[in-house]
């Protein structure tokens, strides 16, 4: 097993699909419809062990996420 | 307050325990991590303060955990096998000290089969983090001490880099910038959490820094001893246990359906338990409080993520408004000024 920290952007914006998980009155997704997108996404490089959003992109409507996540070797 | 992101109040030693002191005072229940409650040596006991490893809040936010009460529990102890004999033997003793003091359950203890190789690292964002060489031989030390101590709550010794000559450290003392260490101590207490799902707490050992007659009393808990173990060893006593999955859950047992009220530096609203709660506590009528006072590294207001929050600039403020909410007062109430209502059209 290897811990090791990734960091990647997602789009606060609400997919077509997911609009039931939005924000009411904007085209954002709720938080915690955003946690699951992100934990979702966070499979891809390994099993999390702790992750946050660092900073947000109001511009472009995105949000920057660090994650440590264990690999196995 | 998230580990690791330089807060400035509780990014230090202990430093936040004034605050849990009083936000216990207001409530039911105060649900808080090993960072906010510990003071190396330095700790304070609340009946109605619960002592929750950040990978079990997380768990717990997000309605997958539950918390589970209890009375005592019996504690491990992992040791790296990097710790030097004089070094091993003086947590040992505090080890001793708070069986013999505080009557405490320190049940065993297990050297680790290989060092564990901590590595200190720092993320583009300002968090610390790190590594583990070998956490394969963090978990084999914990599942010895389940299986053969029965122990119900682990606290993890392992050996950090002596990075006395390094800025981060320097400026950590001078009560500035990102605990160094905090990062990758999360990192280890969650392995064990995730992997067995009982109560663990970190202990960094080091060796005693020179002394310097300036450090700030923010970092001063962690310059008067030889271990940070006692308040470890002390909050993991009566760590809640934590309950996987609805079928066991009984009435003395906290779900995250009962919080009221959720309290957050105003930078931080990016980290996993906060983004299940807030909407949650949205959707009740409960409270989401932002910090402004609170500065961190982090760059997450809760408006970025369409949460709701109540906006104070103190801890002061925090507390009062949660003194408000249960009163039935709405804060707006204590404020000079009329308030009317909206007329909808």
């Amino acid at each position: 097993m290897q811990t090791q920290l990734v960091a990647f952007e997602v789009s606060l914006q609400t997919p077509p699909e997911k609009l039931r998980a939005a924000v009411a009155g904007s085209n954002l997704l709720r938080s915690d419809a955003l946690r699951s997108h992100i934990e979702s996404k966070l499979t891809e490089y390994g099993t999390p062990l702790r992750w946050a959003v660092t900073a947000v992109d109001k511009a472009n409507q995105t949000a920057k996420v660090e994650a440590i996540v264990t690999t196995v070797t | 307050m998230p580990t690791g992101v330089g807060a400035a109040i509780g990014g230090y030693a202990g430093d936040a325990l004034p605050v849990a002191k009083v936000v216990a005072q207001v409530s039911d229940r105060l649900i808080t991590h090993p960072n906010v409650l510990n003071g190396a040596q330095l700790y304070w006991p609340m009946d109605n303060a619960y002592y929750v490893e950040g990978y079990g809040l997380d768990q717990f936010a997000a309605g997958n955990w539950q918390l589970q009460p209890v009375h005592q529990n019996s504690i491990g102890i992992v040791i790296d096998q990097a710790v030097e004999d004089d070094l091993r033997w003086r947590h040992l003793q505090a080890a001793d000290a708070a069986s013999a003091t505080l009557g405490l359950d320190v049940r065993a203890y297990v050297t680790t089969d290989m060092p564990l190789g901590v590595t200190l690292k720092t993320a583009d964002s300002g968090a610390s983090w790190g590594t583990l060489e070998n956490p394969g031989s963090l978990l084999r030390a914990a599942e010895r001490l389940i299986a053969e101590a029965q122990v119900k709550a682990i606290a993890v010794i392992a050996r950090f880099p002596d990075d006395e000559d390094s800025p981060e450290l320097e400026a950590y003392r001078q009560g500035k910038g990102v605990d160094p260490l905090a990062g990758v101590e999360a990192v280890i207490s969650h392995l064990v959490v995730r992997t067995f799902k009982l109560p663990c707490a970190h202990a960094p050992a080091l060796l005693p820094l020179p002394l310097d007659p300036h450090i700030s009393p923010r970092s001063a808990a962690e310059e008067i001893g030889y271990t940070f173990l006692p308040c470890v060893l002390a909050g993991l006593s009566r760590a809640p246990q934590f309950v996987c999955g609805e079928d066991s859950l009984t009435a003395e047992m906290i779900c995250s359906s009962q919080v009221d009220a959720v309290i957050v530096p105003a930078s931080a609203f990016g980290g996993s338990a906060v983004m299940s709660l807030a909407p949650m506590l949205n959707r009740r009528g409960g409270q989401v409080i932002a910090v402004g006072e609170n500065a961190t590294t982090m760059a997450v207001q809760a408006a970025d993520l369409g949460i709701r929050a109540i906006a104070v600039e103190t801890y002061l403020e925090a507390v009062g408004a949660i003194a408000a909410y249960r009163a039935g007062v709405v804060p707006s109430a204590l404020r000079a000024g009329d308030r009317r209502m909206t007329a909808l059209n």
